[in-house]
């Protein structure tokens, strides 16, 4: 009997030891092999910094809006609002534009036409839906737009819009353009939309060998009309914050003079005649400074004063070249210029006083032409790389220094100007034809060209 | 007197000093896996199971907020399969069929009829027709989730937002994806310096008024470190004014949590 007990316990034991020991091998086991499978998990993901990334474009459905009254004079405006609407949508650069042949057969006119599932699902898979209809009404073109958020069925009405204007052309594709506008800020985040600004350039398109006047055109390349007709030289304009005037360089009084147009009265505004070069003014933000080159102490230094000519002020102070100011508008107290105190053209960054100078390229070749994005952070140049040889446009990140180009092998770019939204480049190229002004998103993509006549540069946007 | 001497002595050999030993190798064994595993992983700059990486928290948030956690139980009409004619352990006799009541004559040649031809199936492949489930979404007809944080990715990391106030995001939708991506391209990546990999969450509350002005930025939890805390709120600044509250809804301001989580 004592025997039998003491050998169940021995043999009990054995057992227990026996299963805590295989207990004891699993849970190790277990732990090694959650050990090796947590650590294997995609820990870091690639991160690609670039302009305006990170954030979708929107899907957006623009039907052709319905001419709903049978005047003859409605048809080829409705077709020239739904073209302007088109392009202004197309070029806005944060929408990604449904084409139009997947359209369903029925557009809608009214909101009580929107059958939601045919916008939402494929193929047009769009999320945002433009629709509406024209119409003649007391000799006034009337536009009625909806913007409708079709994946929200729910509350789906965004804008709703209703625009009179007379039965002409330029007026048509101001109310498309202001149409656009709305779509624009409201999907945008409130950023207006550029579909009414300007672009002021020059061209020599007048003939004239050596002569150059200042034009101006829509922000669409429509029309381009001159401003100046003084059959001299005249260069570098530069819209005020304001937009009533333009500064720019002119050889009109024999000497290469600051001159100062309004565009309200057509005149010139008064600003003294200063000796020697004086070239490339630049508005600051607040429209109260100008500052330009000027060889009026020997060689070309920035000089500020203000939009009369008076309090002068001299900013640099270097025995070489220094000229193209560029204010940071978002601060007002920055200024790019460039100088070739290096040896070759490059660009420097100093305080609105003058003081506190630092090279912003440190890149070789010759950088030039010096434009500030409008949220101060960027910086849209030219530059001719040494090992390349050709002007290209390219735009640094000022607080990283991390520099992108934005045109590749594609003739002559330059004099990168920014649009008021920042998300638009506007500059003269000599891909095609002739020197010609272009447009493109800030990232370098969807280039658009706006003029063909001549020769144009030199452009700047309005603000 | 024999047999208890026998099974003392089987007593002593059999000890548990053996398979005790033998244990303690297996295990020490083990340990030297896990830590040379661990130490090769660890050179490969993997870290272990950081909290603050992009797979453990932000995608776990994801799955957790979806619309219905509390999902109601789907109706699936399961078949019965236990009252088939499966055969069992007691068979039925099948029927058999009466025994005809007479022989049939065999028909003599001439009356014979033809056989009919036989009829030809399509031996070929046919293609299943599937017919989605009732609750299927379409292709491409999905959308974002309806996460309370409405997550996205930015070129410093991913963030995400929740409006306050009802079902300002439901009813909205267009407005809160216009603060999304107006945010998200002003979270700038240089603002951090590049040798931080990563930071926890940061929390963001801020208002924003009917004329779109963004007032009462305050930062509801920090990260700890101070240089991402800055960029997440230059980040709402640099984006001040957003568009104007939509024009039907009744509220003056709209409250907004905004996350980001930082990581390189």
């Amino acid at each position: 009997m004592n025997q039998h007990n003491r050998l169940f316990n021995l043999a009990k034991r054995r057992t227990r030891a026996t299963v805590y020991g295989l207990y004891m091998t699993l849970g190790l086991a277990m732990a090694v092999v959650v050990a090796s499978i947590f650590p294997s998990l995609p820990l870091r993901g690639q991160i690609t910094t670039g302009i305006n990334r990170g954030a979708p474009s929107i899907r957006i459905a623009v039907t052709e809006l319905p001419a709903q009254s049978s005047d003859a004079s409605l048809a080829p405006l409705t077709q020239e609002f739904n073209s302007v609407l088109w392009n202004d949508l197309d070029n806005a650069g944060i929408f990604d534009l449904v084409s139009r042949s997947f359209y369903p057969l029925k557009l809608p006119v009214v909101p009580a036409d929107v059958v939601f599932d045919q916008w939402a699902n494929p193929p047009v898979s769009t999320q945002m839906l433009v629709f509406g209809k024209t119409e003649i009404s007391n000799s006034n073109l009337v536009v009625t737009g909806y913007l409708y958020d079709v994946k929200n069925p729910g509350s789906p009405s965004v804008l709703a819009k209703r625009f009179v204007a007379t039965p002409d052309e330029i007026s048509t594709r101001e109310t498309a353009h202001r149409f656009a506008n709305e779509i624009v800020q409201t999907l945008g985040g409130g950023m207006p939309g550029i579909a009414l600004t300007k672009i002021v350039f020059v061209s020599n398109r007048s003939g004239r060998s050596g002569h150059s006047e200042i034009y101006v055109m829509d922000y669409d390349g429509f029309n381009q009309h001159p401003i100046t007709s003084y059959g001299s030289l005249s260069l570098t304009p530069r819209w005020s914050p304001d937009n009533n005037r333009l500064a720019f360089m002119s050889y009109v009084s024999g000497n290469p003079e600051i001159v100062v147009y309004s565009l309200e009265s057509h005149h010139l505004l008064p600003f003294p005649h200063l000796s020697g070069m004086n070239a490339t003014p630049a508005w600051s933000p607040d429209g109260k400074k100008l500052a330009f080159s000027s060889s009026l102490g020997g060689d070309s230094e920035i000089y500020l004063a203000n939009p009369d000519g008076s309090d002068l002020q001299r900013l640099t102070f270097s025995p070489s070249v220094d000229i193209s100011p560029a204010w940071n508008p978002k601060t007002g107290n920055e200024m790019a210029f460039v100088s070739d105190r290096s040896g070759t053209p490059q660009i420097y960054i100093m305080s609105a006083d003058g003081s506190n100078l630092r090279r912003l390229i440190t890149g070789g070749g010759d950088a030039s032409e010096p434009s500030w994005s409008p949220n101060g952070q960027f910086m849209a140049f030219q530059w001719r790389v040494s090992e390349t040889g050709t002007y290209d446009v390219y735009v640094i990140d000022i607080g990283s220094g991390q520099i992108t180009q934005l045109t590749h092998d594609a003739g002559r770019n330059e004099h990168p100007t920014w649009s008021p939204d920042g998300r638009h480049l506007v500059f003269s190229s000599t891909r095609q034809a002739g020197r010609q002004i272009w447009m493109m998103l800030a990232d370098g993509s969807n280039p658009k060209q706006l003029t063909t006549q001549g020769d144009n540069w030199n452009p700047n946007w309005s603000n | 007197m024999s047999a208890q001497t026998a099974l003392l002595s089987v007593e002593g050999h059999e000890s548990l000093r053996r398979p005790l030993l033998a244990s303690m190798v297996l295990h020490a064994g083990l340990f030297g896996i896990m830590l040379s595993y661990g130490l090769f992983q660890f050179r490969h700059g993997e870290g272990w199971g950081n909290p603050w990486e992009k797979g453990s928290s932000t995608r776990v948030q994801a799955v957790a907020s979806l619309p219905g956690v509390p999902l109601p139980t789907p109706l699936i009409t399961t078949p019965n399969t236990l009252a088939n004619q499966n055969p069992g352990l007691y068979k039925t006799e099948p029927e058999t069929p009466p025994p005809p009541e007479k022989a049939e004559e065999i028909p003599s040649f001439k009356d014979a009829v033809k056989p009919e031809e036989p009829k030809r199936t399509n031996t070929r492949i046919q293609k299943q027709q599937l017919t989605p489930p009732p609750n299927a979404v379409p292709f491409g007809a999905g959308g974002q989730p309806a996460v309370a944080y409405n997550q996205f990715t930015t070129s410093a990391g991913e963030a995400g937002l929740a409006f306050g106030q009802g079902d300002f995001g439901n009813r909205y939708g267009w407005y809160v994806a216009a603060v999304r991506n107006k945010v998200s391209s002003n979270w700038l990546l240089s603002t951090i310096s590049p040798s931080l990999m990563s930071a926890p969450r940061v929390y963001v509350e801020f208002d924003i008024l009917r004329d779109g002005s963004v007032t009462n930025i305050r930062l509801t939890q920090s990260s700890g470190n101070p240089e991402v805390d800055r960029s997440t709120l230059r980040a709402i600044e640099a984006s001040n004014p957003f568009g104007s509250l939509p024009p039907d809804y009744s509220g003056g301001k709209v409250s907004v949590d905004f996350y980001f989580d930082f990581h390189r």
